[in-house]
């Protein structure tokens, strides 16, 4: 009911020749998964990184939309991590809907090293 | 005039003429000494003939040439002008026409039950635009009158229905006049290639809206309320199948659980009418085990209700083959050939009353939480991963965790804990802390304060499911007649709750056994000579420890002070890890405390 939530923000760069990061700021919820799912569809390299650490709210229809957007990326055998730091919103929000906390990381640096390593 | 507008030419009389043509105007003519009369024909830019101008003077042979082009000029003039107004005038009734039209399908979408659409219907076309409105429905045996409004016209019922009636029959906008120079229309209501009824509207002598004139507009008006109603009709014949199904899906009524205590409580959304995609279910499972399940699936609505009945179908069948992460790894599978499964999420439990242990698993669900027996509430935050065929699936996992008699389990639905522009962690901590301070409430009470806390002070579309879940130490009493005939039936009873409470037969074997021995004892020793004697049975389990007490109300010919001395009592000693006799004047009683194993499956 509340409409004091802040819009949402999608920003894709390339971190280098085969990392994608894609950066997602602002409120998710169902009013607009869709555009998180379309934006993760979108992404063509196969290793991203998802930058979580700027959501100020995301619920269980955004972590449905993360999932299905990721189903292409995981099908062709890629790789990927989230960024969601101890305390921030989408941390407890994966925690809440059983994602998996070894794909779930503190800032951006661990995450690239990660795909790299 | 007539004769002007006839031929298309300008027309001059003087006034001997004019008096010979028009003998009945001639007096008026008289009295305004008017000598020359003059008809002009007014012509639209098409050049059709819309109207006249009159033009009279009181000097004779007034149209001169000069004057005479002149009247032409200014015919053509207001010609145009009158053209122009006219075309006015009906933009401003089309613009008029679409702003209600607009105004019609905002106030018919206000409302979702078709007998509220039509209210809303004739309520608007009264404020704006006739004296009396009514929305008839058609039935087998004819019409009845749904809603009408009035204002200033009140055309006597039955006129209306018959009039009504007749729409619906010729399917065709028929009108008849009113005594007051109003009119009736009656519009079918068509939609689909079905009439639904018909639409009657009256208008005074002073309205807006005309037959003949406006027709075309109330015809538009009609069809709009009869989609309208008839995509009510629709949903509410959708959304009572769906309904329907759901009740069959959660019924008001889990059966009758031993050993626990079950509370479901179902809340669908503030705004929404559909049915939400929660669900919960209770059943038993072998070796006195109770299945536990709250689910959410995608969506609302019928095809909600489908997915959610083939999902718990899939959970009562697939559950006993396995333990939670078994069951969840099988309904991964099993989910392609649901249609709308994936993503589906679950938290599933397995209960075991007797030896006070819960075995859970949360598929993308929120955290169930356990309320103590003492106050302390916490989540269970293990178990988990992803929802059903999540693409971003990892293992199955489960976890393990003790609920003792009189603690409590919460599973729930995301609907209970999300809310947009809140912290989903303040909302957790505050579920906990209404939780833990109703440690010592029934399950009705709990559940109506977390709902009243977490729902009524935040009213939310989505719908929300909480299943209470209070555990009770197993307990199993009879009371026997004092005669050997009796022991075989008790014997019967009792290994049928102690399949339930011990998993392991060994187990089952030897507390028949011990139970036995002490039946025997008061049987043969209690009563002796005294007819009617009764001999009660009680067992409970708690803690994974089963306790029997056995108790006479006779005296015992020989005292059984010394245990050891029996044969029986050797037997009840060897099979038990604690026993106790105590005789008095009230009769003897005999308690024995076993651990019990645990199940082989393990």
């Amino acid at each position: 009911m509340s409409a004091q939530g802040s819009a949402l923000r999608l920003e894709t760069r390339r971190h280098d020749a085969d990392l994608e990061i894609l950066r997602v700021a602002g409120d998710v919820d169902a009013s607009n998964a869709h555009e998180l799912q379309d934006a993760l569809a979108a992404l063509l390299l196969d290793r991203v990184v998802l930058d979580l650490s700027e959501v100020g709210y995301i619920d269980s229809a955004g972590v449905r939309a993360l999932d299905r957007g990721l189903v292409e990326l995981v099908r062709r055998g890629g790789a990927y991590r989230a960024v969601a730091p101890d305390g921030s919103p989408a941390r407890l929000t994966l925690r809440v809907s059983g994602y998996d906390a070894a794909f779930v990381v503190e800032d951006v640096e661990t995450a690239v090293l990660g795909l790299q390593g | 005039v007539a004769q002007a507008v006839r031929e298309d030419a300008i027309l001059a009389l003087q006034a001997a003429e004019y008096d010979e043509r028009h003998p009945g105007t001639r007096e008026r003519r008289r009295r305004d000494s008017l000598e020359t009369l003059v008809a002009a024909p007014l012509h639209s830019a098409s050049g059709e003939v819309v109207g006249a101008l009159w033009v009279a003077s009181r000097e004779p042979h007034w149209l001169t040439e000069r004057r005479r082009s002149l009247v032409s000029g200014l015919a053509e003039q207001i010609g145009g002008a009158l053209e122009r107004a006219r075309l006015d005038e009906a933009l401003i009734a089309r613009e008029r026409a679409a702003l209600l039209l607009a105004r019609l399908t905002e106030t018919l979408e206000r409302a979702t039950e078709p007998a509220r659409r039509a209210e809303h219907a004739v309520g608007l076309l009264v404020d704006e635009l006739v004296g009396f409105a009514a929305v008839y429905t058609r039935h087998p045996d004819g019409v009845s009158v749904t809603a009408a409004r009035e204002r200033h016209v009140r055309p006597a019922p039955a006129t209306v229905a018959g009039l009504a009636v007749d729409a619906v029959a010729s399917e065709r906008t028929v009108w008849r006049a009113l005594g007051d120079g109003g009119s009736l229309l009656a519009l079918p209501l068509r939609a689909r290639g079905q009439t639904l009824g018909a639409l009657c509207v009256a208008t005074g002598p002073d309205d807006r809206a005309a037959p003949g004139r406006d027709e075309a507009h109330l015809e538009e008006v009609a069809d709009r309320i009869a989609i309208s109603i008839d995509n009510a009709l629709l949903y509410e014949r959708e959304r009572s199948v769906s309904h329907r199904l759901q009740l069959g899906l959660l019924g008001d009524e889990l059966p009758p659980l031993p050993d626990i205590e079950v509370l479901p409580t179902y809340r669908p959304g503030a705004a929404s009418l559909e049915v939400g995609g929660d669900w919960y279910d209770a059943f038993a499972l072998p070796e006195g085990k109770i299945a536990l399940v709250v689910g959410d699936v995608v969506g609302h609505g019928l095809d909600a209700a489908i997915t959610m009945g083939q999902l718990r179908g899939a959970v009562r069948a697939l559950a006993p083959l396995g333990g939670p992460a078994d069951l969840l790894a099988r309904l991964d599978e099993f989910a392609d050939t649901i249609r709308g499964a994936d993503s589906a999420t679950l938290a599933y439990a397995e209960l075991e009353p007797a030896r006070g242990l819960l075995r859970y698993a949360c598929a993308g669900h929120p955290p169930p939480f356990v309320l103590r027996a003492d106050g302390r509430c916490e989540y269970l935050w293990s178990g988990r991963s992803t929802p059903i065929a999540s693409s971003l699936l990892a293992a199955r996992r489960e976890a393990v965790e003790r609920l003792e008699p009189g603690d409590t389990l919460g599973l729930y639905t995301d609907g209970l804990v999300e809310r947009r522009g809140q912290s989903l962690e303040l909302r957790l901590e505050r579920l906990l802390r209404t939780a833990s301070r109703s440690a010592d409430a029934s399950l009705a009470a709990l559940s109506e304060r977390v709902l009243e806390t977490m729902l009524h002070h935040d009213p939310t579309d989505d719908d929300a499911c909480l299943l209470l879940v209070r555990a009770s130490a197993p307990t199993f009493a009879a009371t026997i007649a004092s005669t050997p005939s009796e022991l075989g039936p008790l014997r019967h009873e009792l290994r049928a709750w102690l399949t339930r409470v011990a998993a392991a037969e060994a187990d089952r074997q030897e507390a028949l056994l011990a139970v036995g021995e002490a039946v025997t004892n008061a049987v043969e020793h209690a009563y002796l000579g005294t007819p009617g004697g009764r001999i009660r049975v009680d067992a409970r389990v708690a803690k994974g420890t089963l306790e029997v007490t056995v108790e006479d109300s006779g005296r015992w010919l020989r005292r059984p002070s010394d245990p050891d001395r029996g044969r029986g009592t050797r037997v009840m000693k060897a099979l038990t890890d604690e026993l106790s006799v105590t005789s008095g004047a009230a009769g003897t009683r005999v308690v024995m405390r076993k651990r019990l194993r645990a199940a082989p499956t393990a």
